[in-house]
């Protein structure tokens, strides 16, 4: 595999993640307001941090509605991380790899791609909740469609690496922001007050399912660890560092590397087996939020290190 | 929008209330005969366009009008429940109503007239050729609607799978499908077993004419050619003197263009032997067609094309001493407008699509940089141009390619299909010349003839030209994708001047050609069917032996009486069927 293919492969199973993340999102802000009588901006201004980027959306847009944040979030092209530019990169990048990829894959792509394409701003208000489960379900069907048709080589590997690696981000981004809005409450541990937002908050990491199976109650602690360490939810983050480092091995192995001598594979292993040991006990005593930047910063070192050992061209 | 040109039957079977579709003479025809029997329905709706709906309802005596619009079906089918409700007893609720749509008839060729033109499927008018006619019987089989419904079919599947080209000059980096038309062009098996010799002479007359030309240079001695005619050639790579390519062939991969003229005769009007494109249409026109036509295809015995990337791949590693080499594409990158193609025929031969910044040249070989390490490559072939193949030995500081590139070649470390320098043989002067050459070289008589070229390089040839310029093409020798033309016939006495001008400043850079009447197919226009100029282009694999891919593109130009069948300017394509007997 050429490294320039690595490299985009990589990122457009990020991309596609990051899709599936923020439909995600809206969907979930979409429901929640239903049932809420309180002022528009307080559902949908965090979004923005969560998904995009606080000042430049004040700057060009002043006060959050839905409207406005759909827009922004959807089909901004000044903002690089809307759907609409995420799906172009992504195509792009597809396009850029055609020949490497199964035609499935690139079919579905380009599909999605031109339905939001043909889609307006107005169609979306008219019906947002069906639009975003839509291209949830697309993104998803994606995934499934990568692992179904393209070979288990290194293309495979490299996919799957950029899925974990921008999963993971994406739920400790989510916990961060969460967190520290509906921070008071974790403290009287094993009371359901906020029920609501907690939900929320596992909805919109497609976790209340898996988490009702799993504690039943609804609580700050729970759902905190839940999302940080339980080892067999796919969007945990444990769950998505060990997948990720499962993907460093295949690669390696694959490409006749020194495992052991990785940094990416270095970095995995010991953020690995640090959530292992780690319990929320732990959690309370570093902080939630320096635990959680701490993994970030870990994170995005990763993909750094994997840039420099599998994707850089040198200079002809 | 679907056609609501349907009428409404009540439980007794007498229209009760019929509607109308007001957008042809034919309608209002029907119209009227409603109108004046003389057990009229109860009501008629007419539809028709905003501009003329009340007033044309009102002249024929229609008793409502709807405005043609998306969910015009939804109104007229509201009209009728009201309508039917209305007239006291003529259906109660609860009965079934049915709504029929008005019966038409399938598209025909009743009324298809050829013309004052060679016809690739009729012979005249309600005369199908003998090989075109199981084809005509079927598409005139067909339920009305079903063959524009099919085309649809085929055009968004096109879409789906992003087989598009880049519009060069659109902002917006557009993307297009190809348009389509699925009446396919029919040759038959005589016809194609002598345009397939010609082609194959043809192409090992032009290979031992490249090879000449960066050797000793006899047919030019000899004056055959004249010698200034290829040493000033913008496509003659002095770069390329004394290299000795892999088996001696320098071009593998040809698209050669044919056009059929009035007198019925083939003539071959280009040779592109540089990176001619338009394969993989063929490949994806000629599968969906099949998915559309299964019937047919078992029927009529159409050669099948399917093969052509294993051939491709055969005739590519024919140029390697090794058993089994690494052969790669090298395209410039998405932004090319053949960028579809070059991906798809990588990907049908399962091998690597790079681009130049994916190879390096180190210790005298070419290698591909790839996660694994640096691995090398034997067999390139390559979708870029001389100009941009290698900044080191062509144009400086192109990005394109991959320095030091031409040195390996030389060194017959790499091969590279088609060979650098082979874009002399495509040269629109040389062409003139390229009959003189299959005589010198092979000493037969060409078995496709060239069109009657006026090369303006001879000076009496040139005047001849300039004094006829309303009535011939002229062509720039360096220009392709039908740029840099005059049709004279079509031009404004301004273009006349302007290329009599180019002409007199640099004669050596134009031909020119009488304009030809290219021949026809009919091709769905609307509701009906038209003849469209078409032309074609088949592939010619050159390798340990000569292949010509059966049939080849049909191009056509889908605008009312255009000679122009390119894709950048409004040409589309047709599946080309060769039959087997």
């Amino acid at each position: 595999m050429l490294c320039r293919s690595a490299d985009s492969i990589f990122w457009m199973a990020r991309y596609v993640e990051r899709i599936e993340n923020i439909s995600r999102f809206l969907s979930i802000t979409l429901q929640t307001t239903l049932d809420s009588e309180s002022d528009d901006a307080e559902f949908w201004q965090p979004l923005v941090a969560l998904a995009g980027d606080t000042r430049q959306f004040r700057s060009r847009f002043g006060r959050a509605t839905e409207a406005n944040v759909i827009e922004y979030l959807t089909f901004d092209n000044e903002n690089s991380n809307s759907i609409s530019e995420l799906l172009r990169q992504a195509r792009e990048n597809a396009r850029s790899l055609r020949e490497t990829l199964s035609s499935e894959m690139w079919e579905q792509l380009n599909v999605v791609y031109l339905q939001v394409q043909e889609t307006s701003l107005a169609d979306i208000l008219a019906a947002p909740e069906q639009f975003f489960s839509q291209l949830r379900l697309s993104s998803l069907a994606f995934n499934g469609i990568v692992a179904g048709t393209l070979s288990h080589g290194l293309g495979y590997h490299f996919a799957r690496l950029g899925s974990m690696l921008e999963r993971a981000d994406q739920t400790l981004r989510l916990l961060d922001v969460r967190h520290r809005l509906l921070l008071p409450s974790i403290k009287n541990v094993e009371t359901p007050i906020d029920d609501v937002q907690w939900a929320a908050v596992l909805g919109a990491a497609s976790a209340y399912e898996m988490y009702r199976q799993r504690h039943h109650q609804i609580t700050p602690d729970r759902v905190v660890d839940f999302l940080l360490f339980d080892p067999e939810f796919p969007r945990s983050a444990r769950f998505c560092v060990s997948n990720a480092l499962d993907a460093v091995k295949s690669i390696s192995r694959l490409a006749k590397q020194d495992t052991v001598a990785l940094p990416a594979f270095r970095r995995l292993s010991k953020a690995q087996s640090q959530m292992v040991t780690d319990g929320i006990d732990d959690l309370m005593l570093i902080g939630v939020s320096e635990y959680i930047s701490s993994l970030e910063t870990g994170l995005r070192s990763v993909t750094d290190d994997v840039f420099s050992a599998f994707m850089q061209q040198r200079a002809a | 929008m679907p056609t609501p040109d349907a009428y409404c039957l009540a439980r007794d079977g007498k229209p009760d209330c019929v509607v109308v579709d007001l957008s042809d003479d034919e309608s209002i025809d029907f119209l009227d005969e409603i109108t004046n029997q003389p057990e009229q329905p109860s009501s008629v709706i007419v539809v028709a366009d905003e501009d003329g709906a009340a007033a044309l309802a009102e002249e024929h005596g229609a008793t409502k009008s709807l405005v043609k619009s998306d969910d015009v079906l939804d109104q007229v089918l509201g009209c009728v429940d009201e309508e039917l409700d209305d007239s006291s007893g003529a259906a109660n609720s609860g009965d079934r109503v049915s709504v029929r749509f008005r019966p038409q008839r399938a598209l025909t060729f009743d009324n298809y007239d050829p013309g004052n033109f060679y016809d690739e499927l009729f012979i005249d008018q309600g005369v199908p050729k003998p090989e075109a006619r199981p084809l005509i019987e079927m598409i005139e089989s067909l339920p009305h609607g079903e063959l524009q419904q099919r085309q649809s079919t085929i055009e968004s599947m096109l879409y789906r799978m992003g087989v598009t080209f880049n519009v060069y000059g659109n902002d917006d980096g557009s993307k297009r499908i190809w348009p389509f038309d699925i009446v396919p062009r029919i040759i038959a098996r005589r016809e194609w077993l002598r345009i397939e010799a010609g082609l194959k002479q043809r192409i090992q007359a032009l290979n031992m004419f490249i090879h000449d030309v960066y050797h000793e240079g006899e047919i030019l001695e000899d004056n055959v050619v004249p010698a200034e005619l290829v040493l000033q050639a913008d496509s003659y790579r002095e770069q390329c003197c004394g290299i000795n390519p892999p088996r001696g062939l320098w071009c593998h991969i040809t698209g050669t263009d044919l056009v059929r003229d009035l007198d019925g005769e083939i003539y071959v009007l280009e040779d592109n032997l540089r990176c001619p494109s338009g394969v993989s249409c063929v490949l994806k026109n000629r599968e969906l067609m099949k998915r559309s036509f299964p019937q047919l295809f078992n029927a009529s015995q159409v050669r099948p094309v399917t093969d052509y990337p294993s051939r491709l791949l055969s005739t590519l590693e024919h140029l390697s001493e090794h058993e089994s080499p690494t052969v790669v594409v090298l395209t410039p990158g998405e932004m090319n407008s053949a960028y579809y193609e070059h991906a798809f025929l990588a990907q049908q031969m399962g091998v690597q699509l790079v681009e130049g910044r994916d190879l390096i040249v180190k210790d005298g070989f070419v290698y591909m940089q790839n996660v694994a390490g640096l691995s090398r490559v034997d067999v390139i072939y390559r979708r870029i141009d001389d100009d941009f193949l290698d900044p080191t030995a062509f144009r400086k500081g192109s990005m394109l390619g991959v320095p030091g590139l031409l040195n390996v070649f030389r060194e017959g470390r790499v091969a590279l299909a088609n060979a650098p320098g082979t874009g002399i043989a495509d040269d629109k002067v040389l062409y003139a010349y390229v009959p003189a050459m299959i005589q010198y070289y092979m000493d037969e008589k060409p078995i496709l003839p060239n069109v009657e070229t006026f090369v303006c390089y001879d000076e009496e040839q040139r005047r001849d030209v300039l004094e006829n310029l309303d009535s011939l093409v002229v062509k720039a020798a360096n220009e392709s994708g039908g740029y840099g033309m005059l049709i004279g016939p079509h031009s404004t006495r301004k273009e006349q001047q302007e290329f009599a001008a180019q002409i007199r400043e640099n004669p050596r850079n134009y031909i020119a050609q009488p304009t030809l009447s290219l021949s026809r197919v009919p091709t769905i226009v609307d509701d009906h069917f038209e003849g469209r100029h078409v032309d074609l282009r088949p592939f010619i694999l050159n390798g340990e032996e000569i292949y010509v891919l059966p049939g080849g593109l049909t191009r056509v130009a889908l605008k009312k009486g255009s000679l122009v069948v390119n894709s950048s300017q409004g040409g589309g394509s047709k599946d080309t069927w060769v039959l087997n007997s």
